[in-house]
């Protein structure tokens, strides 16, 4: 394997990684305050009961499906985090654009300074031969930059082109409607990762326009002779 | 408790259904509560009415933790501060200490400890308040003797000036 691509998936990868992970951490721990608040209020309820005092259904009722919620958006975390483990299964494989897509909004989601992000699924899916995991690591990385340079309240569309001008890739379109201040992106680690995916970054007006190429042959070269890790549920 | 001897308790954290909840809890506990989302209306709350105590999350979109803590310290000398957070490391909660929180705690947090930790910090206000309240008392004294009454006046605001 290229050793430049080694140091680029072990170093950027790891610390990509990382920091997915610590904000999927982040996200579980509200959930698990937000149970064990509800569940503790609960239970002083039911100790004021004990004394007399006349316990509301209604407020039962809003605990107990709080709880519901926060059960289901953990399971929700879970698996995308599941999800998310999985893109590094395979160095090289066909890789699903509206999967990736929905993952990446869903992960950086979680970030404080996340923005809404509208993305577009009425276009078919399509694949493209390329590396899942940066490929998931750099639209990870260009939503979190964009959603760094908008203000509070600010909305993003996402709209992958499938049947575009080029057929030989694919076009994601990053749209907030307004300028917005992107002289620093891509920053050097995310055009190094651009650079393996051989992607490329167009500044629009109204925001980016990511070009994802069909096929990889540098990067199917590269990690050729890589051997896919075991997979696991 | 009485309504007077209520702890008054700022609590700001962008995750409203924790908020809600934590805020049903702590009036159980005869706490009184204001629960903000965001560091701008904390500021702005903290602006209008006394706390005796905030608690505080890390990491909010707009003005972070952080940088609250340093606004709420600088304009309310005798706040103390609870950081609980879900993203504490060991430097943020170096960082925090030295800009002046009373502690960091992560999230989740026991609630016994966090209620433990609300009434010590408030216990540290009052403190620091009758420790600084001496101090006034005892300088106040000094200065009604050899001062003109002008020259008194002219020392009492600059004593307010920095206690704010």
């Amino acid at each position: 394997m290229n050793q430049h691509t080694i140091d680029l998936v072990n170093k950027q990868g790891l610390q990509f990684f990382g920091s997915v992970n610590a904000s999927i951490s982040h996200e579980l721990k509200n959930i698990f305050a937000i149970i064990s608040e509800t569940a503790g209020f609960l239970n002083d309820l039911t100790q004021l009961s004990k004394q007399g005092k006349q316990l509301e259904l209604s407020v039962l009722e809003n605990c107990c499906n709080s709880i519901s919620e926060e059960i289901e958006r953990g399971f929700d975390t879970i698996r995308r985090m599941n999800q998310f483990a999985h893109s590094v299964d395979d160095p090289v494989r066909e890789t699903s654009i509206l999967d990736t897509l929905t993952l990446a909004v869903k992960l950086t989601g979680f970030l404080s300074f996340a923005k809404k992000t509208h993305l577009n699924e009425t276009s078919v899916d399509t694949t493209v031969f390329t590396s899942p995991f940066l490929l998931q690591a750099l639209t990870y990385k260009t939503l979190g930059a964009l959603y760094k340079t908008l203000n509070a309240g600010d909305e993003l569309t996402l709209i992958p082109t499938f049947g575009g001008p080029d057929p030989s890739g694919v076009t994601l379109v990053f749209s907030h409607g307004q300028p917005a201040d992107l002289t620093d992106f891509p920053d050097p680690l995310t055009a190094e990762v651009a650079d393996a995916l051989k992607a490329v970054f167009k500044k629009t007006k109204t925001g980016l326009e990511l070009f994802i190429p069909r096929t990889n042959d540098y990067l199917a070269a590269a990690l050729a002779d890589r051997q896919p890790v075991q997979k696991s549920i | 408790m009485t309504d007077t001897e209520k702890i008054h308790l700022l609590l700001v954290d962008d995750e409203v259904k924790f908020l809600n909840a934590l805020t049903d809890r702590l009036k159980l506990k005869f706490f009184d509560i204001t629960p903000v989302t965001n560091g701008e209306d904390a500021i702005d709350v903290a602006r209008k009415a006394k706390f005796d105590v905030a608690v505080v999350d890390l990491q909010m979109p707009g003005i972070d933790g952080v940088q609250l803590l340093k606004t709420l310290k600088k304009s309310h000398r005798f706040l103390e501060v609870i950081i609980l957070s879900g993203h504490a490391t060991i430097d943020t909660a170096v960082e925090c200490t030295k800009l002046g929180a009373y502690k960091v705690l992560e999230k989740p947090c026991g609630f016994d400890k966090l209620v433990e930790t609300i009434k010590e910090a408030y216990e540290s206000r009052l403190k620091k308040k009758f420790e600084n309240d001496t101090k006034r008392m005892k300088k106040i004294q000094s200065l009604a003797f050899g001062q003109s009454p002008l020259g008194i006046l002219r020392e009492l605001t600059k004593m307010d000036d920095n206690e704010k």
